[in-house]
């Protein structure tokens, strides 16, 4: 088990809802998980499992109408980190306010984000050497010189050839691939302590991914930070997380160490994910298992388990009317359902 | 022997770059470049590539979509064989009957303000197959083909999911009774466990109705999933074309090597030392010279910068398009799982 000291954020139980004319989104639904200094989480699900708006919760970047109506997100800070002597400060994010001073000293300083597809979340009339200014002006105090200077070492660091040049170019001059690099830069251009990485292969072709994801694990073990890496893609998070959290309808279903996960599933759900993906070890032209049903309506609020109606080992009378809490399985090893709780076991 | 349905040979689209106020052409993008395959009555070929390698501008010309540039399409129907680029556009949609496309997208390929029995049942009033009562009755029992229900024929295209329209756009598909289907990145928009609802349903469909499938995607594991034999593109040319079974355990281009190495396994004690490319896709208005692989090919050697290899046989049934090919022992699949 992970010592206290390795927790960089910790979510408790966080709740954030949308408040719609049609109705209310639970978006994330009681959800708890931790993330560890210098280790890479996963986060998996389908779309509207939510997924990002975790991501965002935390970085207190939730749009309008939604709103964290619950639960705690604790960043543990060090403070006066001279080798040996350090000082854990604990604030909770989540009961900021959005606008508040501390969270945008935090916000793109000590946890930074990148997205899934660089050409919307770049600006188009700031050349890609301006955006990485602004972000070390603001929080580093750097004279523009200087500031310039860093976003040039960024750029090299990332793999952008010739980044003397590139500094001034704007991003639709470049590649997919290059402007995922260029955001990485930006990102982590203020050395932060968590990356949060939204689905950032997915828009990229198979052999970029390849240079993305190997220059995320480079930069990770020169710079030391933890990735929250937000994907749908089981392969992606085989290869890059230590840890895993399995999503459903905003909530977390099942929370383990990588190789858990992947070789002892426990949730129904995560199970049946496994078996429904084609895999390259499989032989061609066999049948896959798919998960029947789909993901339901965001509107309608499932009552008991989110996945009871598509699960095939669900009970009667009690996945459908009671809502599983994690249980541990083992320490590091957490499921949320029913066939888990005391006295069951499987 | 099998017998081939549809046979491609050396099909050309170049793309003009029109710039200007003259609108002079300032450069061509070859994005199909002299390819040729067959594809056999009843199987399925994968087309796999990156994105702009010129695989889907490949479904698109087959059925015309797009204009093809030069080349021949054959397609046998019954008793002869057509050339589809030399019908005028009645034969061809005469000819469409025969061949269908299934698309990408199913929140931009179906029109919203149609409802289902429209979207499935126009292809039917098209070509004049069926009309009234007979119609409906048709779009019923193509609606219980695909997995969705009868009564949702009067309903819009905006009530269902990703996965359901997809199946609405099979069923639209199918509705003409086709030989032949085009399958665009059919599940590359769709969730993970929809996806494998809508892979099933299509290998169903092939089963019941004895399809014949160009499976166009750029996921490696479905199209191993699905496909009988897989053909790889890179900037417009066919580099290479095997059995799937084979190419996967045998690669004999460096590009498709460097392919099945990216692919993410899901798996963590999957082995990783894989083949990280470097630097990009050639610029297909602009490519390399000689093989267009050469700049990022970790083999590549003098000749490589200098003459275009042909795509040719080496060993029954296995094209491949590498000067040194014979010469390399390129890892398969087997190298990167674990026991």
């Amino acid at each position: 088990m992970n010592e206290s000291s390795d927790l960089l954020i910790e979510v408790k139980n966080l709740k954030t809802y949308f408040y719609l004319p049609q109705g209310i989104v639970r978006s994330v639904d009681d959800a708890s998980f931790n993330i560890y200094r210098g280790k890479t989480l996963g986060v998996v699900g389908e779309s509207g499992c939510g997924k990002s708006v975790t991501a965002q919760s935390i970085l207190r970047i939730v749009p309008s109408p939604g709103k964290i109506i619950g639960g705690e997100i604790l960043y543990h800070k060090l403070v006066n980190q001279d080798g040996t002597n350090y000082q854990e400060e604990v604030t909770d994010l989540a009961k900021m306010d959005w606008q508040d001073k501390r969270i945008r000293a935090i916000r793109g300083a000590e946890i930074a984000m990148i997205f899934q597809e660089p050409m919307t979340s770049l600006s188009v009339i700031h050349t890609i050497g301006n955006q990485i200014e602004e972000g070390i002006a603001l929080h580093q105090n750097l004279k523009p010189r200087e500031a310039r200077k860093r976003a040039i070492e960024m750029l090299a660091r990332v793999g952008i050839a010739q980044p003397e040049k590139n500094v001034d170019e704007y991003p639709f001059r470049l590649s997919g691939g290059m402007r995922q690099r260029a955001m990485i830069a930006m990102a982590l251009a203020c050395h932060p302590q968590l990356l949060i990485a939204d689905e950032p292969t997915t828009a990229l072709d198979v052999t970029t991914e390849a240079q993305i994801l190997d220059l995320m694990r480079k930069l990770q073990q020169d710079l030391g930070m933890s990735i929250m890496f937000i994907t749908h893609d089981l392969g992606v998070v085989a290869e890059m997380a230590d840890d895993v959290v399995v999503m459903y309808l905003g909530r977390v279903v099942e929370s383990a160490a990588v190789v858990d996960l992947f070789h002892d599933p426990k949730h129904p759900y995560t199970q049946a994910l496994l078996h429904s993906i084609p895999k390259l070890s499989d032989k061609s032209g066999g049948r896959l298992e798919p998960i029947t049903g789909s993901v339901p309506d965001p509107y309608t609020q499932v009552p008991g388990c989110p996945f009871h109606p598509r699960c095939l080992k669900m009970i009667p009378d009690l996945c459908d009317v009671k809502v599983p809490g994690l249980i541990p399985v083992s320490p590091v090893h957490w499921v949320s359902c029913h066939l888990y709780s005391e006295g069951k076991s499987s | 022997m099998t017998e081939y349905l549809v046979e491609i040979r050396n099909l050309k689209k170049y793309f003009p770059i029109v710039r200007g106020t003259f609108r002079t052409v300032k450069g061509i993008v070859k994005a199909v470049d002299g390819v040729s395959f067959n594809i056999s009555k009843g199987e399925t070929l994968g087309l796999v590539g990156e994105s702009g390698c010129g695989k889907t501008t490949t479904g698109n010309c087959i059925l015309r979509i797009v204009e093809p540039d030069d080349g021949e399409v054959l397609f046998h129907e019954d008793d002869h064989v057509v050339d589809i680029r030399s019908l005028d556009r009645s034969q061809l949609r005469t000819s469409w009957r025969n061949m269908q496309m299934i698309f990408q997208d199913p929140y931009s390929s179906l029109n919203p303000r149609m409802t289902l029995k429209q979207i499935v049942g126009e292809p039917l009033v098209e070509h004049k197959i069926s009309k009234g009562k007979e119609l409906d009755e048709q779009v019923a029992h193509l609606l219980e083909i695909v997995g969705l229900r009868p009564e949702y024929m009067s309903r819009y295209p905006h009530a269902f999911s990703g996965g359901q329209r997809q199946r609405i756009g099979i069923a639209r598909s199918l509705a003409v009774n086709p030989k032949f289907i085009v399958c665009d990145e059919p599940v590359s928009a769709l969730d993970v466990s929809v996806q494998a609802q809508i892979l099933n349903l299509l290998q169903d469909l092939q089963g019941q109705f004895g399809l014949t499938y160009l499976f166009v995607a750029h996921n490696l594991s479905v199209v191993k999933h699905i496909s009988n034999r897989v053909a790889v593109m890179y900037v417009g040319k066919l580099v290479e074309l095997a059995e799937t079974e084979e190419i996967f355990a045998n690669p004999r281009h460096p590009y498709t090597e460097a392919l099945i190495s990216a692919v993410p396994k899901p798996d963590p004690l999957a082995v990783k030392n894989r083949i990280v490319l470097t630097g990009e896709v050639a610029n297909p208005s602009n490519p390399p010279s000689g093989c267009y692989f050469n700049p990022r090919c970790k083999y590549a050697q003098k000749v490589c910068t200098e003459e275009m290899p042909v795509l040719r046989e080496v060993s029954p049934g296995h094209l491949a398009a590498c000067h040194f090919t014979d010469q390399l022992s390129l890892a398969g699949l087997d190298t990167y799982l674990h026991g």
